[in-house]
């Protein structure tokens, strides 16, 4: 292969993998901006170390070293630069990490039913989770402009996150019933 | 006493928000460590939040559906290159035009289209984190996602949707106005454009019953790749009286309600090929029509006139961060912590803390687009922009500054090197409630902004508003005898905007709000000692953004 196309094709899994990777890192590294910022420290190292890479080789969990790698470094230099965050334990993360290795048997069909979950939702609560996750207005600012409390729009984050899981646990178990 | 799962979903959310505290996280870690109830929920939390991110985060893309906000642009949007990678100067050219930053923006780009997810899972084992046990899945019901709208109205008012969802096959796209993108999973993408209707075939292509679409292709090759990849079929469009099929990269096609077909292509080349079976290839900037003649049998002609297509969907700059300006970004490369010298215009590395003396003269600042120049207000008229206007506003003053004009970033390390007062001001937060940073200045310095140049960067949209909390600031453990007292001007084009004069420590915080014309060229931030030396005189500029509007297509 040459250079140019084994480019094109390393290009082509890294974007096939990188919510993959994207969803690794926020599972263990919570916060958004910072796990795109790991994405993006990943994505550089991964692109530096592409000639190491072999095609035969499964693509994701090379790239996971790399990934994990990352959030490792993230979380040394947090506990570095920001002594007073307080972060889950090495111990916390492990244990959790071997539990999302056995949830990942039950995760394939969990993007099409949270689909249908999100599209069930009242409008004004749907419109708060897109701008939940939209990183250009934080809650703060969306509590201003509807006049509330910030603390009100987070609680009723919480429970439409809470309606989501029990809509995606009724749908699974709809769906093993049939 | 709320329920323990309860309490543990509460704790989920906290986390998730950035709201939790200390001791809950603690207790969240406790739980995890020792409880498995926990961490399944944990898991199953985490899991739900990063597909809401996945989906419904995308940066760049345009969002709110609602307000319908958004702009059609036919520019690769800004955000791409700079999120992802070290943010570039507008000076920076070596690297940028590097064949090496070609191939790396593009996979940023790609990465940041792909955002939206596709349905490939992941699994870890934690004891050998690099273990192959991770496996692809796909649903094969769905071939994409909507990853744009602009303002859609839909023929059918039951329609829903919104960006992230996913694309099922069969689904028609019946759109009364606006624009519709959706990215199909091998990557190629479509943007509809009402009044049209689009239905989804395949997973590599559709129906266009009438309107227009624009797609742009990826070829994925059209072997199996050894992860597993599927050979990717050949992208085409069909239409009443024909098929466009792609051969490369990107093209449009326009259905009128008679069936007949125009196809253009912007880049590469694709086969036309009408229900009768004749073919026509077209190249880049080539066009065709596909019409039914008087004995319905199709035929090729040349179209009187080629459609206009909207080619890209670009969520629009709502401001421009001045502190990325001033540290030499384009003003959305979130850069910091790199000044101008007030003196000379030229960049300051380092937090200058010595005097500056200045020589009467404006200094045009060559080396950034949206800095127009620096001074040091002294005595009489000064030129504040590189046209020659002048103000003589000021009061008279010592004709000399302290320090740089600064960039501080809102989060900073106190175990840096870095040193000086402004990385000693208490109550910060007071001037930057966004947390986007503060420049902070010592009187007696001016800088103005190029807003003809701002316009000109970005064309889909102008300023309307300079805002941004300006005042005094209190150093930790630094007993002053003097308390300070400044002149803050806003001037636009040689007119004052806003000024507060004789402004003092008790007097707080000052909340700037400047609204910006679309005729103003020059816009100039100044500080003059307000008449009591310049001791103590630590000036914060807080949250400084220009507001910026689309600009409306006719």
């Amino acid at each position: 292969m040459t250079a140019p196309r084994a480019n094109d094709e390393f290009l082509r899994r890294f974007v096939r993998a990188q919510q993959d990777l994207y969803a690794y890192i926020l599972t263990l590294v919570p916060n958004i901006a910072d796990a795109q910022d790991i994405l993006q420290e990943t994505a550089i190292a991964l692109w530096g170390k592409a000639d190491e890479y072999r095609m035969e080789e499964p693509f994701m969990p090379w790239a996971a070293r790399f990934a994990w790698f990352q959030v490792r470094k993230f979380r040394m230099y947090q506990a570095r630069r920001h002594r007073h965050v307080v972060a889950l334990s090495d111990e916390a993360l492990s244990a959790l990490a071997a539990d999302r290795a056995e949830f990942e048997s039950e995760a394939a069909d969990r993007d099409r039913i949270l689909q249908r979950c999100v599209e069930k939702l009242a409008d004004a609560d749907r419109g708060l989770l897109a701008k939940r996750y939209d990183k250009d207005i934080s809650i703060r600012e969306v509590a201003r402009q509807q006049g509330v409390e910030p603390s009100q729009l987070y609680k009723r984050l919480g429970l439409i996150r809470q309606a989501l899981l029990d809509c995606v646990h009724q749908t699974i178990t709809e769906e093993r019933s049939k | 006493m709320p329920a323990p799962d309860r309490t543990t979903a509460e704790l989920l959310a906290a986390l998730c928000d950035e709201t939790i505290l200390p001791d809950e996280l603690r207790r969240l870690d406790r739980l995890i460590c020792a409880d498995a109830d926990v961490r399944r929920q944990y898991v199953e939390y985490l899991d739900l939040h990063a597909r809401l991110s996945c989906s419904l985060h995308r940066p760049g893309e345009i969002f709110d559906k609602e307000t319908g906000d958004g702009a059609f642009e036919s520019v690769e949007p800004p955000f791409a290159v700079s999120s992802l990678f070290p943010p570039r100067s507008p000076l920076s050219h070596t690297f940028v035009g590097s064949p090496l930053f070609s191939y790396m923006a593009a996979t940023v780009i790609l990465c940041m289209m792909l955002l939206g997810g596709w349905a490939y899972k992941i699994s870890h084992a934690p004891s050998r984190p690099y273990a192959a046990t991770y496996q692809t899945q796909e649903h094969p019901a769905y071939v994409g996602r909507i990853t744009g709208m602009y303002d859609c109205r839909w023929a059918d008012s039951g329609t829903k949707t919104f960006i992230g969802a996913s694309t099922p096959l069969e689904r028609e796209y019946v759109l009364a106005s606006g624009c519709l993108e959706i990215t199909y999973k091998s990557g190629s993408r479509v943007i509809l454009e009402g009044p049209c209707a689009y239905k989804i075939e395949s997973s590599s292509g559709g129906f266009l019953k009438h309107g227009k679409l624009t797609a742009r292709i990826e070829h994925q090759g059209s072997a199996a790749s050894a992860d597993g990849a599927k050979p990717q079929a050949v992208f085409a469009v069909k239409t009443p009286t024909a098929a466009v099929i792609d051969l490369g990269t990107e093209f449009g096609v326009a259905v009128g309600e008679n069936g007949d077909t125009t196809a253009h292509v912007f880049q590469g080349t694709v086969k036309v090929e009408t229900l009768g079976g004749a073919l026509a290839m077209l190249s880049a900037g080539e066009s065709v029509l596909v019409t039914k003649d008087v004995a319905k049998k199709m035929r090729f002609t040349k179209p009187a006139a080629v459609p206009t297509f909207v080619r890209t969907l670009v969520r629009p700059i709502e401001q421009l961060d001045l502190l990325d300006v001033i540290a030499g970004g384009d003003g959305m490369s979130r850069r910091r912590e790199r000044g101008l010298d007030p003196t000379t215009g030229m960049e300051d590395p380092l937090f200058v803390l010595g005097e500056r003396i200045g020589d009467g003269k404006y200094h045009p600042v060559s080396w950034h687009r949206l800095i127009d120049g620096v001074f040091i207000p002294g005595n009489g008229p000064m030129q504040i922009d590189s046209t020659g206007g002048a103000f003589d506003g000021f009061r008279a003053t010592s004709g000399s500054t302290w320090g740089s004009i600064w960039p501080r970033a809102a989060e900073t390390d106190p175990a840096s090197e870095r040193r000086g007062w402004i990385y000693e001001i208490e109550r910060s937060e007071q001037f930057m409630p966004q947390r986007l940073g503060m420049i902070g200045v010592c009187p007696n310095v001016g800088w103005t902004f190029d807003l003809a140049a701002v316009r000109k960067m970005y064309k889909a949209a102008r300023p309307v508003r300079l805002q941004t909390v300006a005042g005094l600031g209190d150093r930790v453990d630094f007993a002053d005898p003097f308390d300070g007292m400044i002149d803050l001007w806003v001037i636009v084009d040689g007119q004052p905007r806003f000024k507060r004069l004789g402004m003092t420590r008790q007097d707080g915080t000052a909340r700037i709000d400047v609204e910006l014309k679309a005729t103003d060229r020059f816009l100039t931030l100044a500080v003059a000692d307000g008449g009591d030396g310049q001791a103590a005189d630590w000036v914060l500029f807080g949250d400084p953004v220009l507001k910026l509007e689309p600009i409306e297509k006719p």
